[in-house]
């Protein structure tokens, strides 16, 4: 039984593919895309619990993945993976609600930590907005799916 | 300025392939070492010495990394014609930027923390260049096993500036007076101030002083 699900998108194959074995080899259930446009097919096919991101991509980059997904499937959680960022990238992945920012290359062992707690806040945020939803509060509910808590 | 922007505009775009290239390294590497801790087969008779390749490629790797992100962040320097910026951020950069020349002449440079930021608003690359051209012009002097210690300060006149405090090996000769006897010193000191740079001599610190005037 795999422990959960990470979808890795990164137009650098060589990259994505032998991060993917390593991934499997740790008990995580992934899949990948090499691009922002197969990410959003494969998150409406099958959503993970959680994204991980590359930041620039030819096409629709990883800041348009994020909001997308961010917008669309709040329950999932978005680390960003990136050789390409900036101060201002990372600041505006923040703004878009991203659960880590990380840079290439980064030890396994922390990334493994990063995407456990990333799912872990998934898990976290998916109980208690099932106990709002549960009290008939299914905006506060939705709020709490999209951003981490009611608005009011 | 056109150039420099270009130059840093490409360079920039370099680093981000070459951390791709790095980070494929990295994963592949581990990849290759989860395989044989996967396998456990003890009887790989360069078990351990094979665990100590990957691991020495590992840490290339970060270190390879490390200088790529410093040379993405120099790549930005001309981004900005002028730039309020704390000096000590500045001696993190250029020291990362100038091992080569201290591995070279066998000159350690160093850096004293400072924990009291020193604001410079001027052209950010010229303030690099000067500080490259003077540790260019001080380390083959100092000789081998020599250490030049960097630390940002202010001057009496409270103007941002540099210091390189010089502890040498070989005693003898002053080293200042080496340095004002140089043939090059004097161009230097011209070149600088035509960028309203000034540097100077304090034989009691035996330091070279860089004062950022404007």
């Amino acid at each position: 039984m795999k422990e959960f699900k990470v979808l890795m998108v990164d137009d650098e194959e060589e990259f994505v593919r032998t991060l993917d074995e390593r991934m499997q080899m740790r008990n995580v259930d992934t899949s990948v895309a090499l691009s922002g446009e197969e990410a959003m097919k494969k998150l409406e096919e099958d959503p993970p619990d959680v994204l991980l991101v590359d930041l620039k991509m030819p096409g629709m980059d990883g800041k348009e993945v994020l909001k997308r997904a961010r917008e669309a499937y709040p329950g999932v959680q978005v680390v960003m993976l990136t050789g390409h960022g900036s101060e201002a990238d990372e600041a505006e992945a923040r703004r878009l609600g991203v659960f880590e920012y990380l840079r290439k290359p980064i030890p396994i062992d922390q990334l493994m930590r990063t995407l456990k707690a990333a799912y872990k806040k998934k898990l976290e945020q998916a109980m208690v907005a099932a106990s709002f939803a549960e009290e008939g509060d299914f905006e506060s509910a939705r709020d709490i799916m999209k951003q981490g808590q009611p608005k009011k | 300025m056109k150039e420099t922007l270009f130059m840093g505009k490409v360079t920039s775009a370099m680093t981000h392939e070459v951390k791709n290239v790095l980070a494929i390294i990295r994963e592949s590497a581990g990849l290759a070492q989860d395989l044989l801790v996967a396998a456990e087969d003890k009887t790989f008779p360069n078990k351990e010495r094979f665990s100590r390749i990957m691991d020495k490629i590992d840490k290339q790797v970060q270190r390879g990394a490390e200088i790529v992100s410093t040379l993405n962040s120099f790549a930005h320097v001309p981004d900005y014609e002028v730039r309020n910026e704390d000096l000590n951020s500045v001696l993190d950069q250029m020291l990362l930027l100038s091992g080569k020349l201290s591995r070279t002449n066998g000159v350690k440079f160093l850096i004293e923390e400072n924990t009291k930021s020193v604001f410079l608003e001027a052209d950010p690359l010229k303030s690099r260049m000067t500080l490259y051209r003077v540790l260019e012009f001080l380390a083959p002097l100092t000789g081998k096993g020599s250490e030049i210690l960097m630390k940002s300060t202010k001057s009496e006149k409270g103007i941002p500036a540099l210091g390189l405090f010089i502890t040498m090996v070989a005693s003898g000769e002053s080293f200042i007076e080496r340095v004002q006897s140089h043939p090059e010193w004097g161009s230097l000191i011209e070149e600088f101030r035509s960028l309203n740079i000034s540097i100077e001599t304090k034989s009691e610190l035996n330091a070279v002083m860089i004062n950022f005037v404007k």
